[in-house]
């Protein structure tokens, strides 16, 4: 202790250990606020939350504490085993199509030239400016089972008009379709992002190797775009995940426990029936599933990517 | 192994013409180079043989076919480019297969061209390894290698050397012209460093301003340049360009007066000379020395030491500035008054058209 | 510096003090009231402000309808920072109760005001009760109707002598009726809400509450006893219209007004809120024909229509009770609103206060006047915490009572469905 004061009195390193704590000082200045507004707004309710999990509370005020009553009651709660269900069923039915079709219409939009590039990528990104509740009015009347203009075409196929979103069977893929319309701009537009930084000159050097134009797909394309697919994947992956909007006002007045999500039990829970705890407890449940799934499929592509 | 032959291509680039009515031949195994300055449609020429880019008139063809139609992959040329455009996720090995994959050779025969192509590239250690664990000359050695396991009627460089650094630079020079001297392929370079060009090529094709400008072996271009432009992109220093006063006559050789009105007897015969007298004298540094009893006199401005030899930059009375070369050890300083000694036997002429004219 | 700085803080603020004594109280109002409702309403507020200029000010905000607002009502109740007076389904109170959202108002509070539990209809009046306490003061009546399309009924003889539509009541006879239009050329007998929990649950609890049924009883008990099987009639009696073709399959809310509006479906089964739509649509000439709502008519026993009211509460501030001075302006506010309900009526609701409802004006207001028979018919959602607008209830009629109309489930197993999950709701 004494010998490390003596070593500071000798002026060249007090001087640099001088230096190092301004540099500490200054990064401490540039982090904090992150670092503040992270722990308010991020660390300071998730574990509000999960505390809020082993108590039987309303929404707003105290309770009493329960222990893990709350998860013995969601692992018993038919509607929660509904909720997963669906959940991942609408994952399933979103993540991987949704990804495809960008990466499709990507590689088609990268090959137009100029204006028609531009227009022809705003068309497809104009959907995802939209908010829901627009997507949901536009949809909701070109589905309209008496006046909905999809209907002549789908009473072409099915003998008669039908209410898409009151048949169940047809109601979780049609909104999932939906959804990929709506959000598959922002897709679009990252998979552009790394289809530009593929160098032309690779296609030339696979131009003059003779490679068709599938094996220049899969064997090039595909692989030096894998880092964005993973990406796309994964962001994909949470927000659908956490569907909410769409399935709540298209489900909305129907049969809303059959083609309920997680959030929405959430909600249901939390904010209908005023079962505070109750909703904390799914939503944890949610928050692990999400993180759970997310950092299998990162390191799993990331992994298949490496090869 | 074939010779390519261009008739008459041009090129333009929306309002943009690059490429105007080029006329050619490349002899089967020769090393031909394409010379010129930058952006004067070298690339362009070169990717225009690779099938990279369309033709807008002409025809090309390697050995007996038209192959301007053709798409790159069916011409059988193989190029290197600039940035290598290496495959980045491939390994070093499946980068030179890739392209023989492509058109279903044999395992067996693709591992053997890819072990010999690596061996002869020392690239046999780095077989394994990406792209991104590889040095900038390791790079450019996979894409030579990516090339040569093809066996293609021709090669096609663009720049291969420029990303390297100088020493590098030299030895993968000596490199390309010992992988020539063993494949005798046909291959056509792209470069602007003049060194380059004269060291490797058979030929040489100076290209300026989307024409050519001529095409000829090293020495011919040297000596005997066919435009003013030639003579002055070949050759380090470049030459000494002064107004001549005065065309005259002697025995048949053109005379000329310089500004300062020093007279100097050429190799040129007269007759060749348009009849208007308007010419240009250009002269090497290495054909004007400095010399006790030389006949033009002016000042030292700047002194280069070059070690085996000096140049001297000279201002003439009338302002005009000549390069001349000394000795090695030359004593002049700079602001010394000097007398240079031009060899107008080896010196040009060039009319009002830049068209060249030399001795012989 | 410093010392002037707090000078001139001091005097502005000695400047403002007597404009504070003699400012007026401000009342902030929540509301939920959209479409026909909130052009109305926002007159009477208007009203409002212009005749106790410098003594009462209103500031309105209308916020999304349903689950949105009262969670926004309960989460601000919580913290004291909720409205002074709010809108509020009284079919929704025993939530809001239960979650100490409201703020009991008291026999003095409304003897002050100028109202009194006599000026209402007993059933609404209760309604705004919990356990004898009140929390709320009833502002309208608003129920389903009958929407009728005079010429396609004249032209099936469904119009009698007093011009108003005959020989629909009891179930065999409505039905023949919707037969006998549909035949007539109508593509439907009848457009409903076939899409949604909400819609269906008004003519389900109408239709149960013509028989007496109780949904919840006294026990806290859904459906039980005998009460199932009405359930299943009411539910049969539509759900044998969509089997037919006589309604139609699973239609949304604005699609089935469509169906009735464009002539397709000479009868419609909607909320007394959108009379403002047939009105405009008929002043602007584009309806196409006369029209016309009457109450709904008798299928069982005797007449009886599900209602709800909208209501004035008193949030709860907790930690920010607000001044007794205040507390009088808002129950000012709340008797000025109901004796002033005349013009609230043009939305198609029917007046709570009964002084107005009993008014010549009202009287010969068409059409509420032709349905105001449901004030006394009317049958309010159980009072439950898992009922009510938006509430487990509604949720639980679109699980399993809409699929029933749509033929998707059947009525006897959907009532049965419906009854065990409520019932397994119970905490
Ligand atoms: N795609 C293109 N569109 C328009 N102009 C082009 C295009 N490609 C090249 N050019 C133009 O054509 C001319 C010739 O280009 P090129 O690449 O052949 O030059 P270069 O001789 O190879 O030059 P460098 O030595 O710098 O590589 C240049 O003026 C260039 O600007
Ligand atoms: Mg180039």
């Amino acid at each position: 202790m004494s010998a490390a004061a003596t070593a500071t009195d000798v002026p060249l390193p007090a001087r640099k250990k001088r230096f190092n704590r301004n540099e500490v000082l200054a990064a401490l200045i540039f982090v904090l606020p992150f670092v503040v507004v992270y722990a308010v707004l991020f660390i300071y309710p998730t574990l509000q939350m999960i505390w809020l999990s082993f108590h039987k509370a309303p929404l707003i005020g105290p309770g009493t504490f329960i222990g893990f009553d709350n998860y013995v009651k969601l692992f018993k709660d038919k509607l929660f085993g509904v909720a997963f269900w669906n959940t991942v069923y609408f994952v399933l039915l979103t993540v991987v199509p949704a990804t495809l079709t960008a990466l499709a219409i990507a590689v088609g939009v990268n090959r137009l030239k100029g204006w028609m590039q531009s227009l022809i990528l705003a068309c497809f990104f104009i959907p995802y400016i939209l908010p829901v509740s627009v997507v949901f009015r536009v949809w909701g009347w070109m589905f309209d089972s008496q006046f909905g203009i999809l209907q002549p075409l789908i009473a072409l196929v099915a003998g008669d008009n039908v209410p898409v979103f009151r048949t169940l069977p047809l109601f979780m893929p049609t909104v999932a379709f939906i959804t990929v319309w709506w959000t598959i701009g922002f897709n679009i537009l990252l998979f552009i992002a790394g289809l530009r930084n593929i160098s032309p000159e690779i296609y030339e050097a696979a131009a003059l190797d003779g490679t068709s134009k599938w094996r220049q797909f899969t064997r090039i394309t595909w692989p030096l775009i894998w880092p964005v697919t993973v990406l796309v994947l994964t962001i994909q992956l949470i927000a659908q995940f956490k569907i909410f909007d769409q399935v709540y006002l298209f489900g909305n007045g129907g049969r809303s426990d059959a083609t309920m999500g997680l959030v929405q039990l959430i909600y249901r829970s939390a904010f209908q029936k005023n079962n505070g705890g109750y909703g904390a407890t799914v939503a944890v449940v949610l928050f692990l599933i999400i993180v759970v799934f997310s950092v299998l499929q990162f390191q799993m592509l990331r992994a298949r990517g490496e090869k | 192994m074939a010779d390519i032959r261009l008739v008459n291509v041009s090129k333009h680039f929306g309002q943009v013409r690059v490429i105007e009515n080029v006329s050619m031949t490349i002899g089967s195994g020769e090393f031909m180079v394409f010379l010129g300055p930058s952006g004067c449609g070298k690339s362009t020429l070169l990717r225009m043989i690779a099938g990279l880019e369309d033709i807008d008139g002409g025809e090309i063809h390697i050995g007996d076919r038209r192959v301007d139609e053709l798409p790159p992959a069916e011409r059988g040329v193989a190029m290197v480019f600039q940035n290598y455009a290496l495959y980045p996720h491939m390994t070093v090995r499946e980068n030179m297969s890739f392209g023989l994959q492509n058109i279903r050779t044999p395992k067996q025969e693709i591992a053997k061209r890819v072990a010999a192509a690596a061996k002869t590239l020392e690239l046999e250690h780095l077989i394994d390894r990406k792209p991104g664990q590889l040095s900038g000359g390791q790079r450019q050695r996979v894409a030579i290698g990516r090339a040569i396991v093809r066996d293609p009627k021709a090669f096609l460089f663009d720049e291969p050397l420029s990303n390297l650094d100088a020493g590098l630079r030299a030895r993968t020079r000596i490199e390309f012209a010992q992988l020539h001297q063993r494949l005798k392929t046909t291959m056509i370079f792209v470069t602007h460093d003049q060194i380059e060009a004269m060291t490797l090529a058979d030929r040489i094709v100076v290209m300026n301003n989307r024409k050519i400008e001529q095409i000829g072996t090293p020495m011919e271009i040297y000596s005997r340049p066919a435009s003013r432009f030639v003579a002055a992109f070949v050759g380090s220093p470049s030459m000494n360009f002064l107004p001549v006063q005065q065309l005259s006559d002697r025995d048949g050789k053109a005379v000329i007066r310089l500004p300062d009105n020093s007279e100097i007897l050429t190799g040129i015969a007269s007759s060749r000379l348009p009849s208007d007298g308007q010419v240009t004298f250009g002269i090497r540094p290495e054909s004007v020395k400095v010399s006790a009893n030389g006949a033009v006199s002016g000042k030292a401005d700047v002194v280069e030491r070059l070690g085996e030899r000096t140049l001297a930059y000279v201002r003439l009375a009338d302002n005009s500035v000549v390069i001349a070369e000394d000795e090695g050890q030359s004593r002049i300083n700079v602001g010394d008054q000097v007398k240079l000694d031009f060899d107008g036997a080896s010196s040009h002429l060039f009319d009002s058209r830049d068209v060249a004219y030399s001795a012989g | 510096m410093m010392k002037s700085f707090l000078k001139m803080a001091l005097l502005s603020t000695a400047l403002l003090m007597p404009a504070v004594a003699q400012a007026q109280e401000v009342v902030t109002w929540w509301d939920f009231l959209g479409g026909g409702d909130g052009v109305r309403m926002k007159a009477l507020l208007e009203k409002f402000n212009a005749e106790h200029a410098g003594k009462i000010e209103i500031q309105a905000t209308t916020l999304e309808w349903g689950t949105p607002f009262y969670t926004k009502v309960q989460t601000s109740a919580a913290i004291g920072e909720g409205p002074d007076v709010m809108t509020y389904h009284l079919s929704r109170l025993p939530l809001g109760v239960s979650s100490g959202a409201l703020s009991e108002i008291t026999t003095d509070e409304l003897t002050a005001a100028g109202l009194s539990g006599a000026d209402f209809a007993e059933s609404n009046w209760k309604a705004a009760q919990v356990d004898g306490k009140q929390y709320a003061v009833p502002f309208d009546i608003h129920s389903v109707v009958l929407y009728y399309n005079k010429d396609k009924l004249a032209a099936a003889g469904l119009i009698g002598d007093n011009g108003l539509p005959t020989g629909l009541d009891g179930v065999d006879n409505f039905k023949a009726a919707l037969q006998k239009l549909k035949d007539g050329g109508s593509e439907y007998g009848i457009s409903i809400h076939s899409a949604a929990g909400d819609s269906q649950w008004r003519i389900f609890y109408s239709l149960l509450g013509q028989q007496d049924g109780q949904f919840l009883d006294a026990d806290g008990n859904f459906l039980s006893g005998d009460n199932l099987d009405k359930a299943v009639k009411a539910t049969s009696v539509v759900a044998d219209w969509v089997k037919d073709g006589l309604a139609p399959a699973a239609t949304e809310y604005p699609a089935s007004i469509a169906l009735f509006t464009g002539g397709k479906a000479p009868l419609h089964i909607n909320g007394v809120w959108e009379v403002p739509t047939m009105t405009d649509l008929s002043a602007k000439g584009e309806l196409g024909f006369e029209w016309g709502a009457i109450a709904l008519p008798t299928f069982f026993d005797h007449p009886a229509t599900w209602a709800d009211s909208h209501a004035f509460a008193i949030p709860n501030r907790v930690g920010n009770e607000v001044s007794a001075e205040k507390r009088a302006a808002v129950l000012q506010v709340i008797a000025w609103m109901n004796k002033n309900s005349l013009a609230w009526a043009d939305a198609g609701h029917i007046p709570a206060y009964s002084p107005v409802r009993d008014s010549e004006e009202f009287k010969t207001k068409q059409p509420n006047a032709t349905y105001s028979i449901l004030a006394d018919t009317a049958v309010f959602d159980p009072s439950s915490v898992l009922a009510g607008v938006a509430s487990p209830v509604y949720d639980a009629a679109g699980n399993y009572l809409m699929p029933a109309v749509n033929g998707e489930i059947d009525p006897q197993s959907a009532m049965e469905q419906m009854r065990d999950d409520l019932q397994g709701q119970v905490e």
